[in-house]
């Protein structure tokens, strides 16, 4: 009897693909890893630390070094969408606040003055919590077209069949990727029209990006970033002086997606 | 083999299993700390009657069920994080859009993942996320192959089911993407 096929190259499900490709990762990088180091290395005893072959921790990495070291490799590289956890700084740059370091647009500003206290107490991002999140996350397609491990230091847990075996079971989930997969895969585009309609939004012209966002919406009816898509939706009705609709909007909004975590910026234009 | 040397060896391996064992991913570096501090630890008693990764990936296990058993507000925070790198402005990385989409799905993929049992969870992620095969499992976690392939076929199950209800909830509200952390269940 032998393994099933994997659900990443046999569904025709796009959110399941979705899900699934989100948890794809090529692994910590050499930088993370010497900074891991760095931390450990000043919890453990400095004898050990610098390589006494003497000792009982010297002697137990002997045992170890005698047993054969599993080459047990659980990194699979893909060359579809990844996952790069970003550490540090690169990710706090998305928790600045932009109304606060940018100057909020006045309809935004009116709206927030008028939010409720529990709202602008919910809107204070913690510093801890800011600094404790380090996830972020990149598109393949902006990652050069070469395994991780080339780039990388190798680990003898992380053998190159591993890495070429999982890029071979990707790669045929690629070519059998079904036409039902269209919403995951047309992102990037959806995306891109997303993107217009925000910085339409941004420079002030509010009743383009409502055309820009409602032209997206009809395209991507089911895509993935409908939520984003119905906030700056929401934003660019307030912005164009239909602030009720904007209100009822949000509203619907609000009782949709009542986890969603776009709520705080939703709620700012709740009647 | 120093320390050093034993930690460049296995660093990555532990790392992937502390994920692949539901340690959120902004968790992994401290909880690669507390695989490391411990193996320091324990490693004088290892008497390589198992392989090194399978008494590796048993300390993994440990430590991430206890970095669960303490996580509270996991996903708030992350919820924080994905609002504002979506609308966070230029600054974010290549497209703050895309990376929210994703880090929902992800968020969401999580939260199927906790409704499984543990030892289910384990080889559902080695198999579906990391690529290997039912022997390379069994030789790890010391379990027969045939329990491997039961324990995948339940969570197959699990997240089947599970993406048919997001499939049905999104079918029930305005067209969206169905991946909502938190609401799977």
């Amino acid at each position: 009897m032998s393994d099933p096929v994997r659900l990443l190259s046999t569904t025709r499900d796009g959110t399941a693909r979705a899900l699934l490709d989100s948890a794809l990762s090529p692994g910590p990088t050499n930088a993370e890893c010497d900074a891991q180091w760095s931390l450990l290395a000043r919890k453990l005893p400095q004898a050990v630390v610098v390589g006494a072959a003497a000792g009982t921790a010297g002697g137990a990495l002997a045992k170890v070094g005698a047993s054969k070291a599993v080459s047990v490799g659980i990194g699979a590289l893909v060359k579809g969408a990844v996952i790069v956890a970003v550490l540090g700084s690169a990710a706090a740059v998305g928790l600045t606040r932009p109304w606060e370091s940018r100057g909020e647009p006045a309809y935004l500003a009116a709206a927030a003055s008028s939010a409720s206290s529990a709202s602008s107490a919910s809107s204070a991002v913690p510093a801890a919590a800011a600094s404790a999140v380090p996830l972020a996350v990149v598109e393949a397609s902006a990652l050069p077209d070469v395994p991780v491990a080339a780039s990388a230091r190798v680990g003898a847990d992380a053998p190159a069949s591993r890495s070429s075996a999982a890029r071979r079971a990707q790669s045929g989930a690629v070519e059998t990727a079904p036409a039902s997969a269209a919403d995951e895969t047309a992102l990037p585009s959806e995306s891109a029209s997303l993107l217009r309609g925000r910085q339409l939004l941004r420079s002030g012209q509010c009743e383009a990006a409502l055309a820009e966002l409602k032209a997206g919406a009809a395209r991507y009816p089911h895509g993935g970033l409908a939520q984003e898509r119905e906030v700056l939706s929401i934003e660019a009705l307030a912005c164009s002086g239909r602030a009720p609709e904007a209100g009822a909007r949000a509203e619907i909004f609000v009782r949709d997606y009542p986890a969603s975590p776009h709520l705080r910026t939703v709620r700012r234009f709740t009647r | 083999m120093d320390f050093r040397a034993f930690y460049d060896h296995h660093v990555r391996f532990v790392w992937r299993a502390l994920l692949r064992t539901g340690v959120p991913e902004h968790e992994v570096p401290d909880a690669v700390q507390d695989v490391f501090v411990v193996v320091h630890r324990k490693l004088p008693e290892f008497e390589a009657r198992s392989k090194i990764t399978t008494w590796l990936f048993a300390i993994c296990i440990r430590v991430a069920a206890d970095r669960r058993r303490l996580a509270h507000g996991r996903y708030e925070v992350l919820a924080t994080h994905v609002t504002e790198c979506a609308f966070g402005g230029e600054s974010a990385a290549d497209d703050p859009l895309v990376q929210t989409a994703k880090q929902r799905a992800r968020a969401t993929l999580e939260s199927i993942l906790d409704r499984m049992p543990d030892e289910q969870r384990i080889v559902f992620a080695l198999f579906e996320l990391d690529g290997m095969t039912g022997n390379e499992i069994a030789e790890l976690l010391e379990v027969p192959v045939g329990t491997i392939r039961s324990r995948l076929r339940l969570a197959r199950a699990t997240f089947e089911q599970s993406v048919a209800r997001l499939h049905s909830r999104e079918a029930a509200s305005a067209p969206s993407l169905a991946l909502r952390p938190s609401e799977v269940l």
